[in-house]
């Protein structure tokens, strides 16, 4: 893949008199996953949207490929826009739309003249693999939480897109129909796409992150390969790892030994 | 300190205004374009107009037919005993077309719709549904604001060129119950007294308050930023806002009337 991939420079975010990012400057290489980690509160979420370009900072800037993000000519930002998928942390669903006009408003948006049937098709070669059955026609109100985190995530994937952003991509969602969203995650790494993920989940980090990010307070304390990550000697890091991904854990193992198996993998 | 906060207070006014004036001038370029481009739109204005125009011409019925019959039976009363009986005519226009038809049908549709769009777009700023929009390419002004700014619009137009029909020859029917006047007559005579000047005033003032509803209601849906007890706050400023603005337009639409 060519280009620079996804940078931030010194990228500030304040929320009434609260600075919820301070200072980050991050690069997101093309083709490389990175998770990102972080107590509750420590800015993971708005870090991933301000990376998208669903933020705008307050101070700082985004660059895509070295072009600012939000000085991109309207041609150039629908490319990009073309380009990505997002899954929400809370599924973000249009509420007055089924769950099917959830997942083809993409596909219907960028390509127009794509028809009924291929989308139709698109969509069900997605939920197919994920072994998703329900009813369609329902709207969102009418699901549960899984359902709904399961829609968000075909409606990010189904227009091919070359970035994807997860926030909690597996959250609510059942062991066995996580695994098979986790082997699609997995293609899409295997193709070369662009993932940025925020997690609690050992396994999701130790089996699809090439990098780290860890967060406190709205800053990036540390960042780099999985590998280097989870041998830092910083306390500050080590304490967060072990904390933040044993909130999610059920592994009677050490935390760090499992992200440590997923980086000599 | 007094001062620090007076100017404080007009750099923040000063701020919403001018960010509130960017909003319009995008929502009036992106109305521009939105026949021009495909659009996702069609079926949010289509069902707007449904709501705001269809769906409130019960009551604009009502407020029309009972406010011409009033008016029709207090001057057939009251002017005939001045000899000024054919004066009921100009009043029909004056109150119905010039001033109350198009006040009436606007402060109808704040109530019922400035109050609904607001709360729509502040529920999806909450629920985050404006970000997934923004994920995808979709610009919220062009498929949330202008098929609602376009859809008021339109349907105030239309709901008050019904108000007059209503309220002019409707009321005709409900006052001979009470002071029958010949049907002849009463048309001829407001055929006579009507005005092109009063019916472009009124399409005007309908066409200016339908611009202020729809934006400053999609203003103050889009103003809710993380909390949904803003709703309620935002939903309050839309309405008051829109009151004033109207009343304000209104005033200076007639002075334009009688100045020129």
């Amino acid at each position: 893949m060519n280009g620079v991939g996804i940078e931030l420079d010194k990228v500030d975010v304040i929320h009434g008199e609260k600075l919820v990012l301070e200072q980050v400057t991050l690069t997101f290489p093309p083709g490389e996953t990175t998770v990102m980690l972080g107590p509750s509160g420590s800015g993971k979420s708005v870090l991933l949207k301000v990376a998208g370009g669903l933020i705008l900072p307050d101070r700082g800037r985004v660059y895509l490929d070295g072009k600012n993000l939000h000085a991109m000519s309207e041609r150039e930002n629908q490319s990009f826009r073309r380009s990505n998928g997002f899954v929400f942390q809370d599924a973000a669903l249009w509420a007055n739309s089924t769950l099917f006009q959830n997942m083809s408003l993409p596909l219907r948006f960028h390509y127009p003249a794509m028809s009924e049937e291929e989308i139709a098709n698109r969509i069900k070669r997605i939920l197919d693999r994920i072994g998703f059955k329900e009813n369609l026609s329902m709207r969102p109100a009418d699901s549960s939480g899984g359902e709904r985190k399961i829609v968000s995530f075909v409606r990010a994937l189904v227009a091919e897109p070359q970035y994807i952003f997860m926030d909690e991509p597996l959250g609510e969602i059942d062991h066995q129909i996580g695994e098979q969203m986790l082997e699609l995650i997995r293609e899409q790494k295997r193709a070369g796409k662009t993932i940025i993920i925020v997690t609690h989940d050992p396994m999701l980090t130790s089996q699809l992150a090439d990098s780290l990010v860890v967060l406190q307070n709205g800053r990036v304390i540390e960042h780099g390969p999985l590998s280097a990550v989870v041998r830092s000697t910083n306390p500050a890091v080590e304490a967060i790892l072990t904390r933040v991904l044993s909130e999610a854990s059920t592994f009677d193992g050490s935390i760090l030994d499992i992200l440590d198996s997923g980086a000599e993998m | 300190m007094m001062v620090a906060r007076i100017g404080r207070w007009v750099i923040q006014r000063t701020k919403g205004f001018l960010y509130a004036c960017g909003f319009f001038f995008q929502v009036v370029r992106a109305s521009f374009r939105f026949a021009r481009h495909r659009q996702l739109g069609y079926r949010v204005l289509t069902l707007q107009v449904l709501f705001t125009g269809v769906e409130a011409v019960g009551v604009v019925s009502v407020l029309a037919l009972a406010l011409g019959a009033v008016i029709i039976i207090q001057g057939l009363s009251l002017l005939p005993q001045f000899g000024q009986g054919r004066l009921v005519y100009i009043i029909l226009i004056t109150v119905i077309t010039r001033e109350l038809g198009p006040i009436l049908t606007a402060f109808i549709i704040i109530a019922r719709s400035g109050t609904a769009i607001a709360t729509e777009l502040g529920n999806m700023v909450i629920s985050h549904e404006i970000e997934a929009y923004l994920s995808i390419g979709v610009d919220p002004i062009s498929y949330l604001v202008v098929p609602r700014f376009l859809g008021v619009t339109l349907s105030l137009l239309i709901l008050n060129i019904y108000f007059n029909l209503f309220g002019l020859a409707g009321s005709f029917f409900v006052s001979a119950l009470i002071r029958p006047v010949q049907f002849v007559d009463y048309f001829r005579e407001l055929l006579v007294n009507l005005q092109p000047a009063d019916i472009l005033s009124s399409l005007i003032k309908s066409l200016a308050f339908g611009v202020i509803i729809s934006t400053v209601a999609t203003y103050n849906g889009f103003r809710v930023s993380q909390s949904s007890t803003e709703i309620p706050q935002m939903v309050i400023k839309a309405v008051g806002q829109g009151f004033v603005l109207c009343v304000v337009a209104d005033a200076v639409i007639t002075l334009i009337y009688y100045l020129r």
